[in-house]
């Protein structure tokens, strides 16, 4: 069953075929996808410690919805589903800004590491600004797409847009991200 | 800059490979020549291995450090919050049988007073002459009860469904 499928269903039929997971399905669903989410929930808000209370949030809700038979694919699409609509319902209660991590920060490795580390961590700081400057739509769309490796389709369906419009607005999104990570300002100079 | 990067393209037949020799670590030395050269005169590709190679390497630095809590405290968690939210559902639903009861009570009261209030007006007997003494003894008294009943009713319903 796909997700737009299931988006389409009444609450009745949901409740009707509503099947919890056991302990031991749940933790190994977590195990498998918990730190994916967290990489993707840290990136589009740009905040850590937002990113550890909307992961928990999101597998409550995970786990309440009662999604146990279905398979792994839908799960994972239900679950970034839910995880992208709590971001946004924070960033819309909050006006929540975009934070940029520093190189290091909440990764005490990458401070005494070697060069190439440090290099790594520079241009993670460098993606973190980048990315600030772009809308959350286009934040969600860029890493589930790159990132995450998720089907145009399956970005559809977890950002809440058109299948259609999918490759337009990655498009924009990419050109805009690339630009600012060359280090020009999107006026096309060099920063 | 070439002449085809100055024209906008919505999409490339080799994006899909790009990204692939990307993301299975085979960019840029594993992969062939063709490629590499298709990326150089690209702007889509182009584009794709700047934002592809960035967002991956972030990736896989925050999959290494992800300061996720282990599942058993999460299982755990999940079990805690739910246990409260249907011990805090039944509460609610206590509460609103309480305030339907005491609603109930309250309206029988208040019909019982308002009858004896009624009954020692002194155009009682003027009334009852005209015909209209079940009304008069009882009428409006279970008008007041309903009444009560429909106001308070629905504080009870809204208690019952009502989230925090």
């Amino acid at each position: 069953m796909t997700l737009s499928e299931l988006g389409l269903r009444s609450r009745v039929e949901e409740a009707a075929t509503a099947t919890p997971m056991d302990e031991d399905a749940f933790r190994a669903f977590y195990e498998r996808t918990a730190r994916p989410v967290w990489a993707y929930l840290r990136r589009i808000t740009g905040d850590a410690q937002l990113a550890d209370d909307l992961l928990q949030e999101a597998y409550y809700r995970f786990y309440r919805a009662s999604v146990a038979h279905e398979d792994e694919s839908h799960r994972k699409n239900y679950l970034y589903r839910i995880a992208t609509n709590l971001a946004r319902d924070h960033a819309r209660k909050h006006r929540h800004g975009y934070d940029v991590a520093l190189p290091g920060e909440g990764d005490p490795d990458q401070l005494r590491d070697d060069g190439a580390t440090a290099v790594r961590a520079h241009t993670r700081m460098d993606l973190g600004r980048a990315m600030s400057q772009l809308g959350a739509v286009q934040r969600q769309m860029l890493w589930l797409a790159y990132a995450h490796g998720s089907s145009h389709d399956e970005i559809a369906q977890v950002v809440g847009v058109n299948t259609g419009a999918v490759k337009a607005l990655l498009y924009r999104a990419r050109r805009k991200l690339a630009t600012l990570l060359r280090g020009h300002d999107l006026g096309g100079k060099r920063a | 800059m070439t002449s085809e990067e100055n024209v906008p393209k919505p999409d490339c037949a080799r994006e899909t490979e790009t990204f692939d020799a990307i993301s299975s670590g085979a960019w840029p030395d594993a992969c062939d020549d063709s490629l590499r050269a298709h990326v150089a005169s690209c702007a889509i590709c182009s584009d794709v291995v700047e934002v592809a190679t960035a967002l991956i390497d972030d990736r896989d630095a925050a999959l290494r450090h992800a300061p996720v809590p282990p599942s058993g405290v999460v299982w755990w968690r999940m079990q805690m919050r739910a246990r409260n939210e249907a011990a805090q559902s039944a509460r609610r639903t206590v509460i609103a049988v309480q305030v339907a009861v005491f609603a109930a009570v309250l309206a029988i009261a208040l019909a019982m007073l308002g009858n004896a209030w009624w009954n020692k007006l002194p155009h009682l007997d003027e009334i009852a002459a005209s015909g209209l003494l079940v009304v008069a003894q009882w009428g409006v008294p279970l008008l007041l009860a309903v009444g009560i009943w429909l106001t308070l009713a629905p504080v009870a319903v809204w208690l019952a469904v009502a989230k925090d």
